[in-house]
């Protein structure tokens, strides 16, 4: 299988694509990030990851500006756009006489926690690519939905509009196909990315890439929420005057908890190998917004301000539900800040408005202003998005989560220790009057009450989807406690004297490693399974390539979601004939949730010989069935009307003998 | 310098690594998987009367395959094909049989049983 050419194939792919990266996506950004905060001092990590964030936002908005000029989305438009960008921001930045260079503040203070942070890198890499070994396939039905929207951007080299056909009944209880809806679903932001590391790399949107991608920025948002947790550390470290527990320690536990134990379940990685691209990106930025907020309050940094402004707008363009929890997070920390600082909070507004009205921040939010105005609004409020998530819960699922429940998905050793935290800050006046604890507190609380009693709040989602944000804060709140803990029981100890010469310490610092790592372990046990669809993928691909060459125009594709064993959703990317392209028998359980929803794509595999199966035949121009021949095949064999004209294992298509040929 | 940039280019280095390893990984399970699995299927499927078919063979190694070709009379037609690695092979039944079947071992030593029949 291991040939010299394979490995020479993916080390130039692998080349290729870090070198669009970093000159498509780093360079942009840390271009923009010096020429809006030339004097703030970052990290060398900070800096990458906030250089990543913003050449997305580029990105976005570049796509956006060029794609509603009309100009073709290629090569070489963007290729000149970013060659005039770049030249841009060098002359600006030139003629501001800021230094293309940046000096970093060394992120730890000795060489040994740079071998431990190292260390718990080569883990995290370990871990995570160990699992993605296993699921690095294209056989996710989320990343095959997306990814025809990237698709579909390089193919046609325009902006792609969010429609989908719909089979409808009409009032002369005739079935058709409905004229094109838009769709709320999905964002342009999340798109975008991907089709940019297409054009430049030629990658095959079948290929790593895709994957790659999202592992990077599930990557990115490890170290995001391990920075921000050093920011947390630094400022009430600073202010509580800790002796013992340096900000390093919270770098380093956060990398060590995120990356290494709970690093596997969703929303990490299985959200990767799931292709849940939205949500990634809100994990990813949710934090470094918070990280520049809290720098940008705390060393009351205008330049900081304008970041996180621009940070925010990228998130807004790329994931709704994700700007949605932040501006909840926002509103809860502002709420929190003036519940526990009460008039010392209107003191500190009045130097956060002057910080605000600084050109640097004004200039900015000015110019995003102009862009939403101008140039594109992102989708979701064009539609109904915003309405549908707002208001008394409507599904029995969107009703809350039981502590039961959230101790299982985050370990009820982890949850107690984030109660803790939430009510060690709120009890102490040292952490509750600190903007860092306000923060952690704000973040940690809103994300609860939106999990476990969302009618409170009157938000309308899924509370699994939440559930999946809280358990940020949750691990963060719960560490907080551990080292606040540690930082007590440093303190009992009397000088010149060792931690290890008290049994009793020891003991307790073992018992909370056990008791922190196990469930990390457990988390990461469940997610790790063997799954090799390889055979599937295959079968399901090759049968898409053969109807390719033998679909008519204004004939159907109809193919089976349940019982086709992989990448079923990815078919519709061999047809770019629109989302729902082969149309698709859902999930049972949508048509039994849901009797208003037509049933045609469920009688005409399930039951194609019954009144209302025939109907939907004469109905539609319905030419070929996709279904897996092990479950669906003894309803079309029985039948006069159908030919089986395509055999596989595990793949079958059946055409369909007379068809209406009226599209 | 190398210091405060080390774990920068500690990542940088590793997911370059990882970027490799996986593009492997994933090639050679599709490879794997391309090499396990036959497909029988009509030539000119839109055409009622052309019977031709292909089987398209996926597999490294060689192998046989018995085609049976069913007649309304019940007659049954058979034929033993060898198959090279790697080979497609285009078939065009004399009569229009009822139904086409192919039998063959599959790399796990299944029989695996797949039919064509056009109506």
């Amino acid at each position: 299988m291991f040939s010299l050419a394979l490995l020479t194939n993916a080390f130039l792919a692998s080349i290729s694509l870090v070198l669009v990266l970093i000159f498509g996506i780093f360079l942009p950004g840390f271009l923009l990030k010096r020429s809006l905060a030339p004097r703030v001092s970052f990290t060398s990590l900070e800096s990458a990851l906030l250089s990543f964030a913003l050449g997305i936002g580029i990105i976005d908005a570049s796509l956006l500006f060029l794609g509603n000029l009309s100009l073709p989305l290629n090569a070489l438009t963007i290729g000149t756009w970013y060659f005039v960008l770049i030249i841009s921001l060098f002359v600006i930045l030139t003629l501001r006489k800021i230094p293309f260079t940046e000096t970093s503040v060394p992120l730890l203070a000795t060489k040994n926690e740079l071998c431990v942070a190292t260390l718990f890198i080569v883990l995290l890499f370990f871990v995570k690519v160990f699992y993605l070994s296993g699921t690095i396939l294209p056989t996710s039905t989320d990343l095959g939905h997306h990814l025809y929207w990237a698709k579909l951007t390089s193919d046609t080299q325009a902006l792609p509009v969010y429609e989908k056909q719909e089979i409808i009944q009409g009032e002369d209880g005739h079935y058709s196909v409905s004229q094109p809806e838009a769709i709320s679903d999905f964002i342009i932001g999340e798109h975008l990315p991907v089709s940019f590391l297409h054009i430049f790399t030629g990658a095959s949107y079948f290929g790593t890439f895709p994957i790659l991608f999202l592992f990077l920025l599930n990557l990115s948002s490890v170290f995001a929420l391990a920075l921000l947790f050093y920011a947390l550390g630094t400022v009430l470290s600073k202010e509580n005057k800790w002796q013992y527990v340096t900000p390093s320690s919270f770098f380093l536990l956060a990398l060590f908890v995120f990356g290494g134990l709970f690093s596997l379940a969703s929303p990490e990685m299985k959200f990767v190998s799931g292709g849940v691209i939205g949500n990634l990106f809100g994990n990813l930025y949710i934090p470094l917004i918070l990280l520049v907020l809290l720098r940008a309050l705390s060393e009351k940094s205008a330049s900081l301000l304008a970041l996180g402004f621009f940070l925010i707008a990228t998130l807004a363009y790329t994931h709704h539900l994700s700007t949605f929890i932040l501006l909840f997070v926002l509103l809860f920390t502002a709420l929190s800040l003036l519940i526990f600082w009460q008039k010392d909070f209107f003191q500190q507004c009045q130097t956060w408005f002057r910080m605000a009205l600084q050109p640097v921040s004004l200039a900015t939010l000015a110019s995003i202003l102009l862009f939403a105005l101008l140039i594109a609004l992102p989708t979701y409020i064009e539609t109904n998005a915003v309405q549908t998530a707002v208001g008394a819960p409507t599904k029995e699922t969107r009703t809350g989560l039981t502590i039961a429940q959230l101790s299982l998905s985050n370990s009820a050793f982890k949850f107690g220790l984030a109660i803790f935290g939430l009510l060690l800050i709120a009890s102490t006046s040292k952490l509750r009057k600190n903007i860092g604890g306000v923060l952690l507190f704000g973040y940690g609380i809103v994300l609860l009450i939106m999990t476990m009693t969302p009618q409170l709040l009157l938000v309308d989602i899924p509370s699994t989807r939440i559930a999946h944000y809280l358990s940020f804060p949750l691990t963060l709140l719960a560490l907080f406690s551990v080292l606040a803990l540690l930082e007590k029981l440093g303190e009992q100890i009397p000088k010149n004297s060792s931690v290890f010469k008290n049994p009793l310490l020891v003991a307790g610092g073992i018992i909370i490693w056990l008791a922190l790592i196990a469930p990390g372990l457990e988390d990461n046990g469940k997610t790790l399974t063997v799954n090799r669809q390889g055979l599937y993928v295959q079968e399901t691909f090759a049968a898409a390539e053969y109807l390719k060459e033998h679909v008519a125009p204004g004939e159907l594709i109809l193919k089976d979601h349940n019982f086709i064993q992989a990448s079923d959703t990815w078919m519709k990317l061999f047809f770019s004939q629109g989302y729902n392209y082969p149309f698709s028998r859902s999930f049972f359980k949508r048509y039994e949730d849901n009797p208003d929803r037509e049933h045609c794509t469920l009688a005409m595999i399930a039951t194609p010989n019954t009144a209302l199966g025939k109907q939907c035949y004469q109905d539609l121009p319905v030419r070929f069935l996709v279904v897996n021949p092990r479950f669906d095949q003894a309803q079309f064999t029985k039948s006069s009307e159908f030919s089986l004209i395509y055999s596989s294992p595990n793949i079958a298509i059946f055409s369909v003998k007379s068809i209406n040929q009226a599209p | 310098m190398l210091r405060t940039h080390s774990l920068l280019i500690t990542i940088l280095l590793l997911f370059v690594l990882s970027a490799v390893f996986l593009t492997i990984r994933h090639e050679s399970l599709l490879k794997e998987a391309d090499q396990t699995f036959v497909s029988l299927s009509y030539l000119h499927p839109e055409d009622p009367k052309d019977q031709s078919f292909v089987i398209s063979h996926r597999a490294e190694n060689s192998r046989t395959l018995e085609v049976s070709y069913h007649y309304q009379n019940q007659e049954v037609q058979k034929n033993t094909i060898p198959l090279a690695p790697h080979e497609e092979k285009v078939f065009t039944p004399e009569s229009a049989p009822l139904s086409i079947t192919v039998r063959y071992q599959d790399s796990e030593n299944q029989e695996q049983l797949l039919t064509l029949y056009k109506k």
